[in-house]
């Protein structure tokens, strides 16, 4: 299993300059946890960074990690690729603490890894940069015709629609035929 | 590069559908039977529809989109984008259009009726479905932007709504001639008009107007005047 180190540099706390030693407020670590998707590597990434996932928020503080017991568990999310793991780490980290802006110039702008984004940000519970995605996804047909609209959001026509229909349901009446047959050989 | 939306999960596709206008979920909807379904599943929007000859509008966010007929299949689904403004040309018109979107969008609130301009079949019918369906219509618009009257000779309304807020042919109810002149105008049997105010148009034409606000249900009656069939006698 190798690993990134993401989002450590941004740890590093800022020297104080002008406030007595005495009055400083005591410094608090910051903690990392670990993320991995469907290729295994692992990011670490800052508990500041990760507030903005609903989701992993949810999973740090329902299993009170310490530390080391993070770094023995990335969190896995075995259903995201790799790549598209890493964008939303990315962006995670740079708008650690922010407020978000109500237009982002940091969206990912792979077009082609769109669809991909989307569904994990919205599986990560990713509020604010879900609709970021979707605002893109929606500007992708602006001003567009029906005819154009098809081809950007892949939409079958209603004739292919009916042909999936029908291939569907023989699919499940085959399903259900074997289904019978087994039970039937299995009462013998 | 291609998405394909329809296999997003239905709350992700009620996320993206909010965040389109009302001419993008339009021509959404025309893609296919099940894009159409999607828009209509993906709940009510708190959008009033207006609708009038073969056009129809909606105001969204300060944002007014008007949606008018084709002459033309060429011209069907052209665009036309300029400041708080979108109009694009469909297929359909009138009552097809106006139920289109009305069913489409889930739309509770019509805003405006209108018969400026229309022919008073359409309005009938549109108006016909609305009660049936006991839906709101927030205002009757008889037209008079264009300096005539529509094309209607007589218009009889029984309505809750008629009163003395509300400002018809531009007067505020109730609607009196000054030294109130006794004057009976009839059209046809039981189609008359007694007390009725006169109301003149840029092209000559005389439609009489009478508002009763008392009784059960307030009444609004308009005739407009053909000199071959329409008399008028002074009491």
């Amino acid at each position: 299993m190798s690993s990134t180190e993401q989002g450590t540099s941004s740890a590093a706390p800022a020297e104080p300059t002008t406030a007595p030693e005495s009055a400083a407020a005591p410094e608090v670590p910051e903690s990392f946890y670990y993320v991995h998707g469907k290729d295994k590597v692992v990011h670490k990434v800052s508990a500041g960074a990760l507030q903005h996932s609903a989701l992993i928020h949810g999973m740090i503080s329902n299993l009170g990690y310490t530390e080391e017991q993070a770094k023995a568990n990335p969190f896995p999310f075995e259903n995201i690729d790799g790549d598209i793991l890493q964008m939303v780490v990315d962006w995670c980290n740079q708008h650690k603490g922010k407020p978000t802006p109500p237009e982002d110039t940091n969206l990912p702008k792979q077009k082609e890894k769109l669809f991909d984004l989307v569904l994990a940000v919205n599986y990560l519970e990713i509020k604010e940069l879900l609709t970021y995605c979707c605002k893109q996804v929606a500007m992708m047909v602006k001003g567009k015709s029906p005819e154009e609209i098809r081809e950007i959001w892949m939409i079958p026509t209603d004739a292919e629609d009916e042909a999936a229909e029908k291939e569907a349901k023989k699919r499940a009446g085959k399903e259900a035929a074997g289904e019978t047959a087994a039970a039937a050989g299995d009462a013998k | 590069m291609p998405i394909a939306l329809l296999k997003f999960p239905t709350d992700l596709l009620r996320d993206v559908f909010k965040l389109c206008n009302p001419i993008e979920l339009y021509c959404l909807s025309k893609c296919s039977k099940r894009t159409q379904r999607s828009i209509k599943l993906s709940g009510t929007r708190n959008w009033k529809l207006f609708s009038g000859s073969n056009r129809a509008a909606m105001h969204v966010d300060d944002w007014m989109y008007s949606f008018y007929k084709a002459e033309k299949p060429e011209a069907h689904f052209k665009q036309v984008d300029s400041d708080k403004y979108v109009r694009i040309q469909c297929p359909e018109g009138d009552v097809d259009l106006f139920f289109i979107l009305l069913d489409t969008f889930g739309i509770r609130l019509v805003g405006m009726l209108s018969i400026d301009f229309c022919n008073f079949e359409s309005f009938s019918k549109i108006a016909n479905i609305l009660i049936e369906r006991n839906m709101e219509v927030e205002r009757f618009h008889i037209g008079c932007s264009t300096g005539t009257f529509p094309n209607l000779r007589w218009l009889q309304i029984y309505g809750k709504k008629i009163d003395n807020q509300s400002p018809i042919l531009d007067m505020i109810p109730p609607i009196q001639i000054v030294g109130n002149p006794r004057v009976e105008v009839t059209f046809g049997y039981r189609k008359d008009i007694v007390d009725g105010v006169p109301v003149s148009k840029d092209d000559g034409t005389v439609g009489w107007l009478k508002v009763e606000l008392g009784g059960r249900w307030p009444e609004l009656k308009f005739l407009v005047v053909n000199p071959d069939d329409t008399v008028i006698t002074p009491r």
